[in-house]
């Protein structure tokens, strides 16, 4: 399947905290506002991260929704991937290693590209 | 050359609606080798269990029936194993398991009396993908009464016979395993996707595998964003999550705020509820999730839940939690949502996500106080 509406993509800051949060909501605002918005936030330069950046994501993926479009997540460094998976958050998004293969996503279905597709009982298994 | 299928298709399932699959239930005496069952005593192969709408069994009978063979047979121990088209099919129902083999002896005679000469018999089980014309060529030239095919782990229950040699063996002769024969035949080993089915986990795996694209199984339905498939009837509400790869089979309905990801397939006629959450799961047919819920690394029938992770099965009979759905009579075409569909705009955010997320979010602020 392909699709063809541009995707915009969002450099997270370095900070990812309630301040920072705010300003970064009100920068991509117009983007979540338009029809289908399409977002990629890239966190290839984020280092610090917090629940205000839960919530900014939260945020963001259920204005996209509300609007019939989406937001996927790409360059989420191990750390940052251990708060995702606390918060769960994690399991709400696409999320790629890069920003060109979250983009590619929007326009196919490319499973390669994806981060956190192996499965969790994988380690369990007795090797049937 | 004449060429006909003879496919064992799991074992006993009885008091099953006919034209509706299978139900299978987890045997709880943790034999993992027999692993789903229809009640307590009568084992089921995974290969009769549903993927994408359509068990292995009966995507084996399409795939003999795609390579041009004759006749296509299914012995099956009861109705309980349904075919999307049973005119070109036979369906054989014996009253004892054990009884199967004699019934593959008369198939095969009537096979020869059609003039076919050369027959596949597989007893699913495993779930492979065979170079069928090449399995035949091999068993051609090699000029063998019987040949095995394997894999690189050994039999795989599936045989190639020249019928008019096997139905002159003795009775022993059937099943063709390969210990039973003084002089085993050359098995024609494949080196395509084979899941053996041998484990619910295997079964989730299976799924994965199919999700990213490692076995030729696909996703039936509509594709309605990219790596998001919903079959006929299904019903996503606008608040729902969907998350690529997943799959919602026909009628199954998810209800608002509920997510499903990570490689999750809904099997027809599911329903999940308000806030639940499907991750790394499969529900098979007539399956309901409450409210709520966190559904993760499980496979779940009805009220048997199989936890993977954990390898232990939980029977639960309370509603609330799961249970099951009464097959319906009719095929109710529905709403499905399309991406970039206006109608799939809300007119007023009733978002539970953040209240999904409520309790964690609180944890991670007491945790890290800012920096991580």
């Amino acid at each position: 399947m392909t699709t063809g509406k541009p995707v915009v993509v969002k450099l997270l800051p370095e900070t990812v905290s309630a301040q920072q949060s705010q300003a970064f909501y009100r920068e991509v605002e117009p983007v979540l506002e338009a029809d289908r918005p399409r977002l990629v936030f890239d966190f290839s330069a984020v280092r610090h991260f917090d629940s205000a950046g839960v919530e900014l994501l939260l945020r963001c993926m259920e204005e996209a929704m509300k609007r019939n479009g989406d937001v996927k997540l790409a360059s989420i460094s191990p750390q940052l991937a251990v708060i995702l998976e606390m918060t769960r958050v994690d399991r709400l998004f696409e999320i790629f290693e890069n920003s060109y293969d979250a983009v590619e996503s929007f326009h196919r279905f490319s499973p390669a590209t994806m981060q956190s597709l192996t499965p969790s009982w994988k380690s369990a298994d007795s090797g049937s | 050359m004449p060429f006909s299928a003879i496919l064992l298709g799991g074992k006993p399932a009885t008091g099953t609606v006919p034209g509706h699959s299978i139900r299978a239930r987890v045997n709880r005496n943790v034999d993992w080798r027999t692993d789903l069952c229809l009640n307590d005593d009568q084992p089921v192969s995974l290969a009769c269990v549903e993927i994408f709408g359509q068990s292995i069994l009966e995507r084996t009978v399409a795939a003999c029936m795609n390579a041009g063979m004759r006749s296509v047979s299914v012995i099956a121990v009861s109705a309980g194993i349904s075919f999307h088209e049973t005119k070109s099919v036979r369906i054989a129902i014996p009253k004892r398991s054990e009884d199967r083999w004699s019934i593959v002896r008369e198939m095969l005679q009537r096979d020869l009396q059609q003039g076919i000469d050369t027959a596949l018999i597989a007893e699913l089980g495993a779930y492979a993908e065979i170079d069928l014309p090449s399995a035949l060529r091999f068993h051609r030239a090699k000029g063998q009464p019987i040949t095995p095919i394997h894999d690189a782990q050994g039999s795989l229950s599936f045989w190639i016979v020249d019928v008019a040699r096997a139905l002159s063996a003795p009775d022993s002769a059937l099943p063709p395993e390969d210990d039973r024969i003084i002089n085993p035949p050359v098995p024609f080993v494949i080196t395509g996707y084979v899941n053996r089915l041998e484990h619910p986990r295997d079964f989730r795996r299976l799924v994965v595998d199919a999700f990213l694209g490692r076995c030729s199984i696909r996703p039936s339905g509509r594709e309605i964003k990219p790596g998001v498939w919903v079959d006929a009837g299904a019903r996503v509400h606008k608040t729902a999550r969907l998350v690529a790869p997943c799959y919602i089979g026909s009628n199954t309905r998810v209800r608002p705020a509920a997510v499903v990801t990570r490689c999750s397939n809904l099997e027809r006629n599911c329903n999940v509820g308000e806030g639940s959450l499907i991750s790394d799961a499969s529900l098979l047919p007539h399956t309901l999730v409450g409210r709520g819920l966190d559904v993760a690394a499980a496979l779940v029938d009805r009220v048997d839940f199989v936890a993977l992770d954990r390898n232990v099965t939980v029977r639960i009979q309370d509603p609330t939690l799961i249970s099951d759905i009464p097959p319906r009579k009719q095929y109710v075409p529905a709403y499905v949502p399309q991406y970039g569909d206006a109608e799939h705009r809300g007119a007023e955010p009733d978002f539970a996500h953040l209240d999904y997320l409520a309790r964690a979010k609180g944890r991670l602020l007491e945790v890290f106080k800012g920096e991580v």
